[in-house]
């Protein structure tokens, strides 16, 4: 047996107890011993409106409060009970009924049908893939069965779980469970091969690691019952896409080796949870809706930062109000859990808040803790296990926390700006709330503009559907990629076009072309050297990691990471930082912090991706600021659009961050500048353009308005408009006003991964229909003056590495962008209702990010034609180009053109989701 | 399109057939009623008569095989140079041969390894080089991709790690070619190197150009002849 976690991962069998003080079924009523002193826990849990009422008095912060009721449990009863060797385990969890949607994923699944579960956060979702997973082991103990999740640290938090189960279980439920990620040692690696009956991944591992090599895993494949998939609301846009082709991609060799697997899928609230688990996996779903699990009663308040003054409407800090809030719900032994946006902001709010705490004594500062991705493991777990005992008052978490990693439920949940979507804001919300007892949800603004959107219009967030999740798996630029990966795996007939697509023929004799692939006697083989898998990257991101290296402290253990050339850094190895991070966070002079404490960056040596550090004392930390802009690398298509100009052609988005800020903390006055000397960051993709003639610029001119802030709008709404036509994510395309390559103010949208996926090609060909859905949207939303549904919100740049958020900027001007449309798609002109606004100064090449709020395209309408259109086949051979020359024959695999040989694209741009 | 097509049976066996009269004229080639391509290569007399002198109670057979990278990948040529045993040895010199076992195309891979494991399983002793990290597991996964009996020899030697402790010291590594030059005194040139086989195998699918097969054919049947030779050197 094998108990050394190395790297977090564990084979285990059979194991006895070693956590015995926590037998629990997540999301059940639960005793715990708690850190806080007995005094606070006999508090009522009533008093917590009461207690945000008091602080509220006199400042008129809490502007609305939603009472969520609260509902009793329901139960399920299953035809036949459990094997009793489960329902022992279950009553070693205090677990002796089911809730009515677990007692459902078990029937649905003993009936042979894919189900997908909806319910809430902390409601048990876990128990409705494990019952059927350890159901089938029992009956058949070769049976095995795949989970895959997101996020690594999910894997392991869930492994963690299934081993509790385990351990509960009077009768042997040995099975051999484990993690196999990039964690993972060699040793242990082999054994999960041979042994595992369960093996937790993800759909990253799953693509490059596991099915490339399925001959390894034919004992595993050939057994394969169940593949649960979690989180799938997560599973969107390109993201998605690729896992819909890599779970195809599992479904043929699971033919191959005889089996044929049920899914089962878990996903948070969103618009079309059945539709999206469907489209994952190309099978039929049944959707289990009905949360049986009970819940005290719940109060969401949104909560704005006084008004400092009225004539700028500048308003208090809102890391300071939560500052305040944590601070006194902490005093008042409710344990609390605070969302903030950005890493740096959750290390400047943990110094705040500790400070203030030690200000009134009693050492509740020390039960405070931030919790972020960047840092190790072990310090993760470690967190994790402390806030679920109860010892910890506090956490300070990015929205690594919000996915379903069990920490318990806590009492009061703040929100520290609008995350940005709707079913964002009800998973981190959902973080709090107990079975019996009230729960607090705070949703804290920024001064936004559409953060002070959703607290004039509170009904905007409450009354809203959540979004929906749309996938294109038969997008042939994203198909190309797993194509080539799957005639690796296994040469692929025409029986596979019912997976692929009709797309598939075409795209195939392509590859053929290109010498890629082979037809021979009906079957396409894979006909060259390399390993294709290494050349499709699932997620739109770079997953280059750098190292944050305290020099000043002895090397660690033997865990410590090793650099990128394999040596071992000098130093203490404190965390790590993904690449688009480090830019801004770990430039030479920059200060870094972590758990509260300030580091002084020294280095960063970009070829080792690691910086050297060593901790300081100041009162200042630091702030980047970065410019963006977009180039016309080539102007492949020219053609005028009415009255208008519009170009296609690649384009390369960069982002430098130049200098940086030295802020003074809890005053926030600048202590000075400095130069940052890095290289640029540049997507390499491709985009279209619309340049509006001057008439339309100067007819919004004679109306005392500015043109940009209209154009602005229009790259908003046209954006959001495009997710309906293109089947992409809103993270999956970028939009933007710019003037430096075209010497006109311009409107540009483009594909967020490199190369292009054709989103913006189609946006090319189809501008009328777009425009004229823009202008359909903005003059059809009834608000006066324009709002996050319709011109949406830009971002300026630098405010994405800014802690304190003290951002500006309005929403763009409605009216502007009405004049502009109907001067474009030759309309009568537009009369503006009010005068023109006050221009406030804003650069023209900020990267804005986006409200989300998109409706599905029917996916039928896409699939109506087989070969593929010129334009698009052209790209696709392009890009096929591209891939096979940047490999030297056999040898390296990977090397990009891009500046420190980084395949993936610069940065993940704004608002995508920080993975753990 | 693709100008370059090779046409089963057509232009490109031609090609190969031409080419293998040229370069291995010593050697018959046919395709097999199963469809795979078959090479049958005479063994000079010194090894099978350095056999002899053994006294090993069945055949042995010296396996290598060739593939398109590492394991899990398919394997498009199997080389079997079978030694009779002693007592097949009366006069009977056509007891010693070597069999090449060639997968014209990706499609020919399980005929190949069904006819390979048919002939094989009668030979009750096995002998490779590494073959107990490479060359076997690597056919029992493709068989048991192919839905094939896993192979099955009654008794396996590999040969590497006896090469190793008997000359590791004063070799400058234990590469069969290292030992080819240094212990058996053989020499080998214009041979490719195995880096680019998979690529060269590739490339003759592709346009049935028959000159880098040729070269791996000639590659698989030297090792094999030095597989022979290191049997002998190790076993007096």
């Amino acid at each position: 047996m094998d108990r050394t976690p190395a790297q977090g991962s564990r084979v285990d069998r059979g194991s006895k107890p070693r956590r015995a003080a926590s037998r629990r079924g997540k999301g059940r009523g639960r005793k715990r011993g708690r850190g806080a002193p007995a005094a606070d826990r006999n508090r009522s849990k009533r008093d917590l409106l009461t207690h945000l009422e008091d602080l509220a008095r006199g400042q008129q912060s809490l502007v609305h409060a939603e009472e969520i009721p609260a509902r009793d449990a329901v139960w399920g009863e299953l035809r036949h009970p459990l094997p009793a060797a489960l329902s022992s385990a279950l009553s070693a969890a205090g677990i002796e009924r089911l809730y009515c949607h677990q007692a459902a994923a078990v029937e649905c699944v003993r009936q042979n049908e894919h189900c997908v579960v909806v319910t809430g956060t902390a409601s048990g979702k876990t128990l409705c893939y494990q019952l059927p997973v350890l159901e089938a082991w029992l009956a058949e103990p070769q049976a095995t069965a795949l989970l895959l999740f997101p996020t690594k640290a999910l894997a392991q938090d869930q492994l963690r779980s299934l081993l509790t189960l385990q351990e509960g279980a009077s009768d042997d439920l040995g099975f051999v469970a484990g993690t196999y990620d990039g964690d993972t040692p060699p040793r242990l690696r082999g054994r999960l091969r041979d042994e595992a009956a369960i093996l937790l991944t993800n759909p990253d591992m799953l693509h490059s690691g596991i099915l490339p090599n399925h001959a390894r895993w034919a004992r595993f494949f050939s057994q394969l019952r169940y593949v649960v998939c979690d989180e799938i609301h997560v599973y969107r846009g390109i993201f998605g896409s690729n896992v819909a082709n890599v779970l195809r991609r599992l479904r043929r060799i699971c033919r191959r080796y005889g089996s044929e697997p049920r899914f089962v899928a878990s996903s948070a609230t969103i618009a079309n949870p059945r539709e999206l688990a469907e489209e994952l996996t190309g099978l039929p779903f049944r959707l289990i809706a009905e949360d049986g699990a009970p819940r005290g009663r719940k109060h969401f308040v949104l909560w704005n930062p006084p008004v400092l003054s009225t004539t700028t409407m500048d308003r208090g800090s809102s890391n300071i109000e939560a500052r305040d809030l944590l601070a006194s719900f902490v005093r008042e032994g409710f344990q609390t859990i605070t969302f903030v946006r950005a890493r740096q902001v959750a290390e400047v709010l943990l110094r705040y808040s500790q400070e203030k705490l030690r200000e009134d004594g009693g050492g509740a500062a020390g039960r405070l803790r931030s919790y972020r991705g960047g840092y190790l493991p072990e310090e993760r777990r470690e967190i994790e296990q402390a806030l679920f005992r109860g010892e910890l008052s506090g956490v300070i978490s990015t929205n690594a926390l919000e996915l379903g990693i069990d920490v318990g439920s806590l009492d009061v949940s703040l929100l520290v700006g609008y995350p940005g979507t709707i079913a964002s804001t009800w998973q981190q919300a959902g973080r709090a709330g107990r079975t019996s007892e009230d729960s607090l949800a705070v949703l804290i603004a920024h001064n936004t503009p559409i953060d002070q959107y959703l607290m004039r219009y509170p009904e905007y967030f409450f009354r809203q559907s959540p979004e929906h999740a749309v996938i294109d798996p038969q997008n042939p630029h994203i198909l190309l990629g797993h194509l080539r990966a799957a005639a690796y795996e296994l040469p692929l007939t025409p029986h596979d076009e019912g997976l692929f697509g009709e797309y598939a023929p075409a795209i195939l004799q392509i590859l053929q072309e290109a010498g890629e692939v082979r037809g021979i006697k009906g079957r396409w083989y894979f006909s060259t050297n390399a390993y294709p898998a290494a050349d499709v990257s699932l997620r739109n991101a770079s997953d280059n990691v750098y190292l944050i290296v305290d020099a000043s402290a002895p090397p660690g253990g033997a865990n410590a990471p090793a650099l990128r050339g394999g040596a071992t850094p000098r130093g203490r190895v404190i965390g790590t930082l993904d690449e688009a991070s480090a830019y801004a966070q770990l430039h030479p002079q920059g200060i870094y912090l972590h758990e509260g404490l300030s580091y002084f960056v020294d280095h960063l040596d970009l070829n080792e991706r690691v910086a050297y550090v060593h901790p300081v004392n100041l009162e200042y930390y630091t702030q980047s600021i970065s410019d963006s802009r977009i180039r016309i690398l080539e102007t492949e298509q020219e053609r005028t659009w009415r009255v208008a100009e519009r170009g296609f052609g690649p384009l390369a988005v960069s982002e430098k961050v130049y200098m940086f800020k030295k802020i003074r903390f809890e005053t926030r006055e600048s202590l000075g500048f400095g130069p940052i000397d890095l290289p640029v960051e540049t997507l390499e993709t491709e985009g279209c353009w619309v340049t509006p003639p001057p008439a339309a610029m100067a007819a919004v001119t004679r109306h005392g308005r500015v043109p940009v802030e209209g154009l602005w709008g229009i790259a908003n709404v046209l954006g959001d408009v495009i997710t309906l036509h293109a089947m992409c994510d809103v993270m999956d395309v970028g939009s933007s006003v710019d003037s430096r390559g075209t010497g006109m103010p311009t409107i540009f949208l483009y594909d967020r991964y490199p190369g292009g996926l054709g989103f913006a090609q189609k946006a090319f060909g189809m501008i009328e229909v777009l425009m004229a859905a823009v202008c359909e949207l903005v003059t059809s939303c009834p608000c006066e003056a324009g709002c996050p549904s319709c011109v949406g919100a830009p971002v300026l740049a630098q405010m994405s590495n800014d802690p304190d958020s003290s951002r500006r900027g309005h929403i763009p001007d409605k009216e502007a962008a009405l004049i502009l449309l109907h001067h474009l798609l030759e309309k009568e002109p537009y009369v503006p209702k009010k005068a023109g606004r006050t221009w406030e100064g804003r650069g023209w090449n900020a990267v804005r990010s986006r409200a989300d709020g998109e409706e599905v395209f029917p996916a039928e309408a896409w699939r109506t034609f087989k070969p593929l259109p010129p334009e698009i086949e052209k790209r696709l051979r392009r890009n096929l180009n591209r891939l096979t020359e940047r490999r030297p024959a056999g040898a390296e695999r990977r090397n990009s053109g891009y500046p420190g040989g980084r395949p993936g694209p610069a940065r993940p741009w704004h608002g995508q989701s920080e993975r753990a | 399109m693709c100008g370059e097509r090779r046409e089963r049976g057509g232009l490109g066996d031609d090609l190969l057939a031409q080419g293998l009269a040229r370069f291995l004229p010593q050697a018959t080639y046919e395709v097999s009623p199963e469809g795979y391509g078959r090479l049958v290569h005479p063994v000079g007399s010194s090894l099978a008569a350095g056999q002899a002198a053994q006294s090993l109670p069945g055949a042995l057979l010296f396996v290598d095989i060739e593939s398109l990278g590492f394991i899990g990948r398919p394997l498009f040529l199997i080389g079997a140079l079978r030694l009779p045993g002693p007592a097949e040895q009366t006069g009977n010199e056509e007891a010693a041969v070597l069999v090449q076992y060639l997968a014209r195309d990706y499609s020919e891979e399980e005929a190949v390894l069904r006819a390979f494991l048919s002939e094989g399983a009668a030979c009750p002793l096995w002998v490779t080089f590494n073959g107990q990290t490479f060359d076997l597991p690597f056919l029992a996964l493709r068989a048991s991709y192919h839905r094939l009996g896993p192979p099955r020899p009654g008794r396996h030697i590999d040969l590497l790690p006896l090469a190793r402790r008997r000359w590791g010291a004063r070799l400058p590594d234990c590469r069969l070619q290292t030992l080819e030059t240094h212990i058996c005194g053989r020499r080998r040139w214009g041979d490719i190197p195995g880096a680019r086989i998979p690529d060269a195998y590739h490339a003759f699918v592709r346009t049935g150009e028959p000159d880098e097969i040729i070269q791996i054919l000639r590659h698989n049947v030297e090792d094999l002849i030095s597989l022979g030779f290191l049997w002998q050197h190790l076993e007096c």
